[in-house]
């Protein structure tokens, strides 16, 4: 062994001094209860949004099964006020989404999901997120493609 | 981290949340009173600097801590080491926020029995050859195993050694020079 790394292994195995142990400790258990919530959270989300898609699929497979007959065609109509099938209280959605159905509202551990399918247009089922400091109150988080979001 | 010469009381500790079962928490702060003072030298080693070394740690622990009760029956120290190694060379590709410099960093106590010349040459290294450095002089891991640790191959590790002692030897002449 040469003089090098005789000198590193000492300086590698001097003392690091100052900590307190029992504070470290104590940062290391609230760090990792922020790190926890912050998963649980997002897992949380995650699985509502998830839910929402399924239930989006299912849906559109049972209108599919029930116009067993020709499928659906566009309509030139203009959007139009309709009732909702699962109102309930918060603000109101931002001018599209309000004209559609609401389809279904979760309401998560720490946020409010809405599904909702726009009379009148295909392609128009959009995935909403309450969100206070977004325009409306709602967030938009998707758009659904196709025909299957057809619901006029 | 705000470890440092604290002296703040310990406040109330969940038994909760983060983990299933209070003997897990318990064999988990026995597992830190008894590790702690190594992995900060690790951590040292990895960074060149113990402020940066208690963060590491802190960072490494936290998420041990949430998987602790996976992990307890295996090696629990070489997943610390592992995340600290990972940590320090992906925080340094990411945020590139280190700096080769001259300066040491002011230091909060002075201790002569540490070589700040030494300690400042290593934080001018690369992270991964401050890792190679680490694990091979410090943890004393063989070749075979700090490649395992690190995830490349043995003759990565060797060529790795030898320029980072190369630049190190250098950096240590420098300083003698300007001393003398």
């Amino acid at each position: 062994m040469n003089h090098l790394e005789d000198r590193v292994r000492r300086a590698l195995r001097a003392d690091v001094s100052g900590v307190v142990t029992e504070q470290v400790l104590a940062d290391v258990h609230r760090g990792a209860d922020r790190r926890w919530s912050r998963r649980t959270a997002s897992v949380a989300a995650a699985a509502v949004v998830v839910a929402i898609m399924g239930v989006t699929g299912v849906a559109a497979q049972l209108r599919g099964d029930d116009g067993a007959g020709p499928s659906p065609q566009p309509t030139t109509q203009s959007p139009t006020q309709s009732p909702t099938t699962t109102q309930s209280a918060g603000p109101e959605l931002p001018p599209g989404a309000a004209q559609g159905v609401i389809d279904v509202s979760v309401v998560g551990p720490d946020a409010v999901f809405r599904l909702t399918t726009n009379v009148g247009c295909v392609a128009c089922s959009t995935v909403w997120r309450r969100d206070a400091s977004a325009e409306g109150g709602w967030l938009w988080l998707h758009d659904f493609e196709g025909e299957d979001a057809y619901a006029g | 981290m705000g470890t440092f010469m604290g002296t703040a009381a310990l406040p109330g500790r969940r038994s909760g949340g983060t983990m299933a079962k209070r003997g897990d928490t318990e064999a988990f702060d026995a597992f830190v009173r008894a590790r702690l003072a190594h992995l900060l030298r690790f951590g040292r080693a990895l960074t060149g600097d113990e402020h940066a070394a208690a963060d590491l740690v802190q960072d490494a622990l936290e998420r041990t801590l949430m998987r602790w009760s996976k992990i307890t029956s295996e090696d629990p120290e070489g997943y610390v080491r592992r995340a600290m190694v990972n940590r320090s060379i992906s925080v340094w590709r990411k945020l590139r926020r280190e700096r080769l410099t001259d300066q040491i960093p002011q230091q909060t106590y002075d201790d002569p029995a540490r070589d700040d010349a030494l300690l400042d040459a290593l934080r001018r290294l690369p992270p991964r050859q401050r890792a190679v450095i680490a694990l091979r002089y410090y943890e004393d891991l063989t070749e075979a195993q700090t490649a395992a640790t690190l995830g490349c191959s043995v003759g990565t590790v060797k060529s790795q050694t030898s320029l980072a002692m190369a630049r190190l030897r250098s950096l240590l002449d420098d300083t003698d020079e300007e001393l003398s």
